[in-house]
C-alpha cells in the first residue's frame, strides 16, 4: 500500500480523489454503489440559504464527449440540508466539503455561519462559478472585487478548510485565483464547467430551456488541464483539479501539473463506482511505479527551460 | 405508485442472450440477470452503457418490458434511433452489457374490483407488457389499447398471445385498426363498455398522454402514466430528469419519484 494521503493546508484526505459538487448528491444517492469512506473526500450538491427548484426542464443533453446541464442548484435549502442531510454526512468517515451558493455577496457566509452553528462539516467550497443561474453564480466568479468580497465574508465566519471553485469562463482565471488567495482561501478548485450550448436540428431549437448551459465531461480535461497549470503557478495554495477525469491517468496527469487532490465529477453518471474504484487504481499505480506517496509526483512537470 | 423502497438498485453486468428483430428499427434484447429478472417491478427501468467509448458518454434509460424470474432474464424493447440505440443494436449474442438497476418506482396494481385498461403510443408499449405480464400472472384481464404511426409495429403482437388482453389498434394512416389517434379509440370504445371502474395505464408519446390527460380529467378516470426524458444517472444525483408539478410548486424527478406517476400530479407539455 502506497502512502495515498494528501495535505491540503490545514486539511489532510486520506487520498487526493474526492468527488464533484453537483454530481454526488449528498453522497447517500451513491452509497448502493460504494463505500463513501474510500473516498478522500466527497463535496455535495450546492446548498443556498432559500430552497431552489431549479431551471425548467430540458437541464441536459449530450454532447461529444461531455454533456451539457442546466440544473440551476436546485437544492432544499440550508435549513432542510442542516436537518435532514447534516446527519448522514457527520456519520461518513471521509472528508465532507459543502458547496455553498448564493444569490448575493451575504448569503454565502450566512450558508456557512448556520452549517456552523450545527456543528459544521470538514470544510466550504464556496461556489462562485455555476453558468446557469441569473443572479449570483457565474457572475461573481468573473470579477475579483466580488469574489474576494464573498472570500473575505466566508473568511469571516469560520476558520475551516475554505476552498474558492473558479469558473474558466474568463479572460484571466489567476486574477480571480489572486482574489481569493489574498482573502483566506485555503484552496481553490479549478475548474466549474464551460458556457456551452447544443441545438436540435430538427426542431430548430436549444437543446437546453435555459438555451446554454455548463459543459462537463472528458472534452473539458485539457482546458481544466491548462487551467490548473496557470493557477498552481500564479498562487501559493494548493489547488484542487476538476474536469473530465475519467481513469487514473488523467488523475496523475493533473497531479502531475500541480494539483494536490482531483474531483471526480460526470464520470460518476457514467459509472457509479468510478470514485472508489480511481482509489484503488491509485495505489496500484503507485505501487507499479515505486511511489511510495502520492505527493512525490504533485507538481512535477517538466518543463522546457 | 409504488415507491421504490428496494435496496436491490445496483451496478450489474448482464449477459446478452438472444436479439430480435421487431421491424427494421425495433429491436428486443434479452439479457439474462437472475436478481433484476426476479426483483424489477413493473414500470421500472435500467440505465445501460451501451458502449465503452466516450461518445455515447451517457448511459441510456429503458423500461423493463418482459421478465421471466424462472429463467433468470428479462428483455428489453426500444427503437434505433441515435448514437446509444445505434450501439446497443450493434451488441453481439453473448456479450455483457453493463447496467445500473432496477430504477425508479413501479405501477400500483388495481384493485380486483378494477378493470385494467392499458393505453400505448408506440414504444410505450415496453413497460405496459411487463405490466400486462403481472396482472396476468394475478389472474387479471385487461384492454389494451395501441397506437401506431403504421401496421408495422403489430408485427409484434404475437407476442401478446401469452397474456390475457383484449386488444384494440390505432394507426396514424388507417392501416390497421381504428384510423386516429389511440385516445380518441379509447374514448369511443370506453363510451361503448359504459364502465367507470377503470384504471388506466399509460406510456407513449406526450400529445398522446397530454390527450389523455384531458380526457382523465373530464371523465374523472384515474391515471398512472410512465414517463420517457433525458437522465444522466437514474438514481437522484444529476437531477436532469425534472418534470413540473401540476401545482407549479416545482419538480418531480423521474428517475425517483417516477417513471409511474399519477397523470393529475404532472404538467405534461407538446
Amino acid at each position: 500500500m502506497a502512502n495515498l494521503q494528501v495535505s491540503l493546508g490545514k486539511i489532510q484526505f486520506s487520498n487526493p480523489i474526492l468527488t464533484a459538487s453537483g454530481t454526488f448528491g449528498t453522497g447517500e444517492e451513491f452509497s448502493p454503489f460504494l463505500d463513501l469512506n474510500h473516498l478522500g473526500g466527497i463535496v455535495t450538491k450546492a446548498v443556498t440559504r432559500e430552497p431552489r427548484a431549479g431551471n425548467p426542464h430540458p437541464r441536459i443533453a449530450e454532447t461529444s464527449a461531455g454533456m451539457l446541464n442546466s440544473i440551476g442548484l436546485a437544492n432544499v435549502g440550508v435549513d432542510r440540508f442542516i436537518a435532514e442531510k447534516l446527519p448522514f454526512l457527520k456519520g461518513l468517515k471521509c472528508r465532507v466539503i459543502v458547496n455553498v451558493a448564493g444569490k448575493t455577496i451575504d448569503e454565502f457566509a450566512e450558508v456557512i455561519r448556520r452549517i456552523e452553528s450545527a456543528g459544521g462539516m470538514d470544510g466550504y467550497e464556496i461556489n462562485v462559478s455555476c453558468p446557469n443561474v441569473k443572479e449570483g453564480g457565474m457572475a461573481f466568479g468573473t470579477n475579483p472585487d466580488v469574489t474576494a468580497e464573498i472570500t473575505k465574508k466566508a473568511r469571516q465566519v469560520t476558520d475551516k478548510f475554505l476552498t474558492v471553485k473558479l469558473t474558466p469562463n474568463v479572460t484571466s482565471i489567476t486574477e480571480i485565483a489572486i482574489a481569493a488567495e489574498n482573502n483566506g482561501a485555503d484552496a481553490l478548485t479549478v475548474i466549474n464547467t464551460l458556457v456551452g450550448m447544443a441545438v436540435d436540428i430538427r426542431s430548430r431549437k436549444p437543446k437546453l430551456a435555459t438555451i446554454t448551459g455548463g459543459l462537463s465531461g472528458p472534452a473539458i480535461k485539457p482546458v481544466a488541464l491548462a487551467k490548473v497549470f496557470q493557477v498552481a503557478g500564479a498562487v501559493k495554495i494548493p489547488v484542487i483539479a476538476s474536469g473530465g477525469i475519467m481513469n487514473v491517468k488523467d488523475v496523475i496527469e493533473f497531479l502531475i501539473t500541480g494539483a494536490s487532490a482531483v474531483q471526480i465529477g460526470t464520470a460518476n453518471f457514467v459509472n457509479p463506482k468510478i470514485s472508489e474504484k480511481l482509489v484503488d487504481d491509485l495505489d496500484s499505480y503507485c505501487e507499479e511505479h515505486q511511489i511510495n506517496s502520492i505527493e512525490e509526483i504533485i507538481g512535477t512537470l517538466k518543463l522546457n527551460d | 405508485m409504488r415507491a421504490n423502497t428496494d435496496t436491490t438498485i445496483r451496478l450489474a453486468t448482464g449477459k446478452i442472450l438472444a436479439a430480435f428483430s421487431v421491424t427494421e428499427d425495433i429491436k428486443k434484447i434479452r439479457i439474462s440477470h437472475r436478481q433484476t429478472a426476479e426483483c424489477a417491478l413493473p414500470g421500472q427501468f435500467i440505465n445501460i452503457k451501451t458502449s465503452d467509448s466516450l461518445f455515447p458518454l451517457l448511459r441510456r434509460p429503458f423500461s423493463i418490458n418482459r421478465t421471466n424470474p424462472a429463467q433468470g432474464w428479462f428483455e428489453i424493447l426500444f427503437r434505433v434511433v441515435g448514437a446509444g440505440t445505434n450501439a446497443l443494436a450493434q451488441l453481439k449474442i453473448d456479450s455483457d452489457i453493463d447496467f445500473v438497476g432496477p430504477l425508479g418506482n413501479s405501477f400500483s396494481l388495481p384493485d380486483k374490483s378494477q378493470n385494467s385498461v392499458l393505453v400505448a403510443g408506440g414504444l410505450g408499449i415496453a413497460p405496459l407488457e411487463f405490466l400486462a405480464q403481472k396482472l396476468t400472472e394475478e389472474k387479471l384481464s385487461a384492454h389494451l389499447f395501441w397506437g401506431n404511426q403504421s401496421s408495422e409495429a403489430f408485427s409484434y403482437q404475437k407476442q401478446f398471445s401469452r397474456l390475457n388482453l383484449k386488444t384494440f389498434f390505432a394507426t396514424d394512416d388507417g392501416s390497421l385498426g381504428f384510423r386516429g389517434n389511440v385516445v380518441t379509440l379509447l374514448e369511443r370504445e370506453l363510451a361503448a363498455l359504459k364502465d367507470e371502474n377503470i384504471c388506466i395505464y399509460a406510456c407513449g408519446p406526450n400529445p398522446m398522454l397530454r390527450a389523455l390527460q384531458n380526457f382523465a380529467a373530464a371523465k374523472n378516470l384515474t391515471c398512472q402514466v410512465s414517463l420517457e426524458t433525458m437522465m444522466a444517472c437514474g438514481f437522484g444525483a444529476c437531477m436532469g430528469c425534472n418534470v413540473e408539478k401540476a401545482d407549479g410548486s416545482g419538480y418531480f424527478y423521474v428517475c425517483q419519484d417516477g417513471p409511474v406517476f399519477d397523470i393529475k400530479e404532472i404538467r405534461i407539455y407538446g
